[in-house]
């Protein structure tokens, strides 16, 4: 107590002294503290893993800045008509894209996987009995060996990069049933999953992994989904995760792609559940 | 103030004490002042802090209230409800439940049926279809209260609820119900922004959650919440009463300031579906303010206290030191050192007051000085008035005069001139600092002094600076002199000088009356010694008239009182008596035989040894004497002297019979001068003695007649040679008048006496007529008659009769040489000569009377 007294006398003392000079200072910490504003926008699927690598690059002086967007297309128009400086790509480059004459990296080939909500207590599904519940053939987990509980089945709209890999590999012309839910963004159908009870839906790999997403991820035909199955190509629902950038791009953009594409990055990524491009 | 000694001992401690005291005094109840002040203030800025962080936060709970409750109703207009039931359509229902919530993004969406049984559910409460998760009176408020949000208990799980109804097909009322999870997270939500700690109690005031914020008490705090302390109970007590206001608690030793407040959705006094607030502030960081600005305050006023310390140190000084200069001189002053001095520069009330001093010590000094000199002024006129009334010789007096002057005037010269009174010249009497023994008399002619007696006024003469070398008084050498003229009232008889040899000695006018003064001291001392001088002259020629009176009585002791005289004042110079008993030894020794007058011729005259009776007779006269001085007032004791004076040291004397010390001294030594006269003096009948002789008959008679000591004395001057060169220079003397008519007439009676023995009465009267004839030829004033020469009638000078007696003689001779032969009148002669006394006989050789052969 005492020797706080003394600090609180000698911090009057010298509060005087200093006040002026703290003022000035101040200003000219404000003048120096403007760092370099790094728009981000695109897919909301790269989201998680971008955040993942600005998080963690030691690059001074720099603010991230994520505007959410509708999707793949508007990233890559918006670093396009220079608004944006990184388009996050849930999917390759359409040829029309590719003309724009951007740079793009990919990052990771992201599995698209089913989750459960941990009270269905099952771990292995067949592409059938997926498509079985998507179709409505199957309303309550009992019929699965699971608990009584009423199947909540969740989607994701058509035009969305998941459903669309969801498509190609499992639903092929399946046709959903009218009773599931579509919902728009993949945080929507990560928490719905993951929130409701007897719920199944299909979201990337490394968000739930990244994000430590309380679901389970069952196999499917067998193959449990992991970046090893990733990588292996056992596991075959993967879409890239990339990101465009300028052909002049800023030196904080390039430091942030050499940061990304380095090996480090990589082994962040995959202990994330990401499966990092060799 | 004895408490405090050094406080009463220094001016600047009486100032500068109490004056810090005061500002001590001032600068503590200041800062309480202002630390009391600023508390208050910051305490009203804490309660307003948190009564403004609590309703801030019960409006967020309210619009969160009211989101819920028209999200429900976004959720329950989406909602498309076929036939529910359990638990077939639940996917399908949860899964429209899930969709809606994506969009409302809130903790849970429910769907319950109207008794309360789920029918699916999405968000964080994990709700299992087909259970009852709100329960009892809660399930009844929330299917009441529609158009409020409810706070009600979800599965265990405390949460604000906003419910719309969902009609089924067939008009079945089904409860939509969004929830928001009120937990402590949804605190630390609320609570964003404040540093207030936040905690929600439902109706029945359990604790539902509570947030603490970083470094606000923690651990404590949250188990105060938890637990249902006192403190809490009496908040959500005046809470309820509507009564909310901020209370401090204290909670591990730190103070805060929580304030609770009711909040309710519909009907106030509705206990189910309200829940109760209490934000909570810390006073830390108030506390630190306060102990910032406390310190600051503080320091501040010990600042402005040490500052006018200072200040006051530095004033109270340059007003004591000064006045402690001012008080040490006045000590010195006190003491009596007129030349202490104050120097204080400046030109302040201080500063003057030490000019002032400087002042008053100057003119203080200038008096004292003046004073000095005065009493030493006056101290020595007593002085001098003294030693002018004690001397009467004239040059003594004149000395000590000159030195009193000298000393009172502080300077070196001076000197005293007189007027001669038979030559009228000017004589310098005494001096001093010069040596004007052998002065000129042109120089004491030109001198200041003849001027000053001239004029009868004072002279000063100082002398001009730019005159040096120039002499004031050119007789004594003095630069700077002062005169006053000796005045009496016969006129001026003298002046006094007084002068220095110092340029730089001026005289006043002041010294002028002042040596006037002493002159006129001087002047009446002069006059005095003058007056007491004819006075004793006047005495002694009567007191020698009266001897010679005696002698003329008895011509066989003529000479004798002379004689007597001689030997007693030889004695009384031998004995160291004093002046004054010298002159009355000298009158008793004129006058000791004047007693015989009243003796009978008969016995007196009477030749041979006389008889008892005529011895009586004889013993009779020293008394005779002391009756007749008795009456005479002499300025000394004659008579005594004269009683006394045949008395014997052992007593055997007369007439009182007085021995050894009863005796008068100076009768004791007349006694001896008396008998030694009668030793050795010749008489008609007989030789004196000689001196030798006369010794040894003293010598024996010490002790007896004589006094030892007197006799020693007298011895002692007898056979000292001055006395011896004394009779011889005695001898030497011319003889005067009175005496060489004494020894012609004595010659001239002695001869005429052997005439008549040898011749015969008739050869005797033809002599003497022979004589007178030729006397009267020759027209000289003198006749024989009866054998005597007297002077006939008609004046005379005494050098006419000397000549007329001397002629008369010659006469005489001529007239027995005529008679008789030449032979007997030498014979004559030498008889007469051999009658003489000796001092007689010696005056005679000198006047030519010498024995013939």
């Amino acid at each position: 107590m005492r020797r706080r007294r003394y600090l609180h006398i000698a911090l009057a003392l010298t509060l005087a002294a200093t006040l002026g000079a703290c003022e000035k200072s101040s200003v000219r910490t404000e003048a120096e503290a403007d760092p370099t504003v790094i728009r981000i926008s695109g897919s909301s699927a790269c989201e998680p893993l971008l955040r993942l690598l600005t998080d963690t690059s030691d690059l001074p002086d720099v603010e991230w800045r994520y505007i959410s967007s509708p999707g793949s297309r508007s990233g890559i128009e918006g670093v396009a008509a220079g608004e944006l400086e990184i388009g996050e790509v849930s999917r390759l480059l359409r040829p029309e894209e590719e003309a724009l004459g951007l740079t793009y990296t990919q990052l990771s080939d992201d599995g698209i996987v089913f989750a459960l909500h941990p009270s269905v207590g099952l771990s292995e599904l067949t592409t059938q009995q997926v498509r079985d519940i998507y179709a409505g053939a199957i309303t309550n987990w009992q019929e699965l060996g699971g608990p009584d509980l009423p199947t909540v089945v969740l989607d994701r709209n058509e035009s969305e990069p998941a459903k669309v890999i969801m498509r190609e590999h499992v639903f092929e012309e399946l046709a959903i049933d009218s009773r599931v839910a579509s919902l728009h963004t993949e945080t929507d159908i990560v928490r719905g999953v993951e929130q409701t009870v007897g719920a199944i839906g299909y979201f990337s790999l490394g968000y739930g992994v990244s994000r430590d997403i309380k679901v389970t991820y069952p196999s499917l035909d067998g193959v449990s989904p992991s970046v090893e199955t990733i990588h292996n190509g056992s596991y075959r629902i993967v879409r890239p995760l990339g990101l465009v950038t300028a052909s002049d791009a800023d030196p904080t953009v390039l430091a942030l792609l050499e940061w990304a594409t380095s090996q480090t990055a990589a082994d962040l990524l995959e202990s994330n559940g990401y499966a990092a491009v060799q | 103030m004895r408490l405090l000694p050094w406080l009463s001992r220094h001016l600047h401690s009486q100032i500068v004490v109490p004056l810090v005291l005061a500002l001590m005094c001032v600068g503590v109840v200041a800062t309480l002042v202002a630390v009391s002040l600023i508390g208050m203030i910051i305490t009203g800025w804490i309660d307003e802090n948190a009564g403004s962080t609590s309703t801030s936060a019960i409006h967020v709970l309210r619009e969160q209230g009211d989101d819920l409750l028209r999200g429900a109703n976004l959720a329950a207009q989406s909602m498309h409800l076929g036939e529910p039931s359990l638990p077939s359509d639940t996917g399908e229902l949860t899964a429209q439940l899930v969709r809606a919530n994506s969009s409302l993004q809130e903790d849970n969406l429910m769907l319950l049926d109207e008794s309360g049984v789920l029918m699916g559910s999405t968000g964080r409460l994990q709700l299992r279809p087909g259970t009852k998760p709100i329960a009892g009176k809660a399930f009844t408020a929330i299917s009441l209260a529609m158009a409020s949000p409810v706070f009600a208990e979800v599965d265990g799980i405390d949460a604000l609820c906003g419910v719309a109804t969902v009609t089924g097909p067939e008009g079945q009322t089904y409860l939509l119900v969004l929830s928001t999870v009120v937990d402590d997270a949804y605190l630390a939500t609320l609570a964003e922004g404040s540093h207030a700690s936040l905690a929600l109690y439902d109706a029945e005031r359990n604790h539902v959650a509570c947030y603490v914020p970083a470094g606000l008490g923690g651990e404590t705090l949250t188990a105060m919440f938890e637990g249902h302390s006192p403190e809490i109970s009496q908040v959500l007590d005046h809470a309820e009463g509507g009564r909310s206001r901020t209370e401090a608690i204290e909670v591990a030793g730190a103070e805060y300031r929580v304030i609770a407040e009711k909040v309710s959705f519909s009907d106030p006094d509705d206990s189910v579906g309200n829940m109760y607030l209490t934000t909570t502030v810390g006073t830390a960081v108030t506390d630190r303010t306060r102990v910032t600005t406390t310190t600051l305050i503080t320091m501040w006023s010990i600042l402005a206290v040490v500052a006018l310390m200072g200040l006051g140190y530095y004033v109270a000084r340059s007003v004591s030191t000064p006045l402690e200069l001012l008080s040490s001189s006045a000590a010195q002053v006190a003491e009596g050192d007129f030349g202490a001095k104050v120097e204080i520069t400046g030109s302040n009330e201080v500063s003057d007051l030490a000019r002032n001093f400087n002042r008053m010590t100057d003119s203080l000094r200038e008096r004292s000085e003046s004073l000095t000199k005065k009493v030493l002024e006056l101290a020595t006129l007593y002085e001098m008035s003294r030693s002018l009334g004690s001397t009467l010789e004239l040059e003594t007096l004149l000395d000590s005069v000159l030195d009193s002057a000298l000393r009172i005037f502080d300077v070196e010269i001076g000197y005293i001139t007189m007027i001669d009174q038979e030559s009228g010249k000017l004589e310098v009497l005494a001096w001093k600092g010069t040596d004007l023994s052998r002065a000129a008399d042109a120089t004491v002619r030109n001198s200041m002094s003849e001027w000053v007696i001239r004029e009868g006024r004072p002279l000063i003469f100082n002398p001009q600076t730019e005159q040096e070398g120039l002499q004031g008084d050119g007789m004594s050498g003095a630069l700077a002199a002062l005169c006053v003229p000796l005045t009496s009232s016969e006129g001026t008889i003298g002046s006094i000088t007084v002068g220095s040899r110092n340029p730089d000695q001026r005289f006043s006018s002041d010294d002028v009356r002042l040596l006037a003064t002493i002159a006129n001291h001087v002047t009446i001392a002069v006059g005095n010694i003058g007056l007491f001088s004819s006075v004793q002259e006047a005495y002694l020629a009567t007191v020698r008239a009266l001897a010679a009176a005696v002698d003329a009585k008895d011509p066989y002791t003529r000479g004798h009182s002379d004689g007597v005289a001689a030997y007693a004042l030889r004695i009384g110079e031998a004995m160291h008596f004093s002046a004054e008993q010298m002159v009355a030894l000298e009158m008793a020794a004129y006058l000791h035989d004047i007693g015989k007058i009243g003796i009978s011729e008969d016995i007196l005259l009477k030749p041979g040894k006389l008889t008892d009776a005529e011895m009586s007779q004889m013993r009779h006269h020293p008394l005779i004497g002391a009756n007749i001085l008795k009456p005479v007032a002499f300025p000394w004791p004659i008579a005594p002297i004269v009683r006394h004076h045949h008395e014997h040291f052992n007593g055997e004397g007369y007439p009182a019979g007085l021995k050894t010390e009863e005796i008068p001294i100076l009768a004791r030594v007349l006694t001896v001068a008396d008998a030694f006269e009668a030793m050795v003096a010749d008489r008609p009948y007989r030789r004196g003695r000689s001196q030798q002789e006369a010794i040894l008959e003293l010598r024996r008679c010490s002790g007896a007649q004589f006094d030892p000591r007197v006799i020693d004395a007298f011895i002692q001057v007898l056979e000292s040679d001055d006395f011896a060169m004394e009779v011889d220079s005695h001898d030497e003397e011319d003889v005067g008048p009175d005496e060489a008519q004494a020894v012609y007439i004595a010659v001239a009676d002695a001869m005429f006496a052997s005439f008549r023995r040898l011749g015969g009465p008739r050869l005797a009267n033809n002599l003497e007529r022979t004589v007178n004839d030729a006397l009267r030829v020759e027209d000289i004033m003198l006749l024989i008659q009866a054998g005597h020469l007297v002077s006939r009638d008609g004046e005379s000078s005494d050098e006419e009769l000397s000549a007329h007696l001397s002629r008369a003689l010659v006469l005489m001779g001529e007239g027995i040489e005529a008679a008789s032969g030449a032979g007997l009148a030498d014979h004559f002669m030498n008889e007469a000569l051999d009658t003489l006394p000796e001092r007689m006989r010696a005056h005679a050789q000198r006047l030519g009377l010498a024995p013939r052969t």
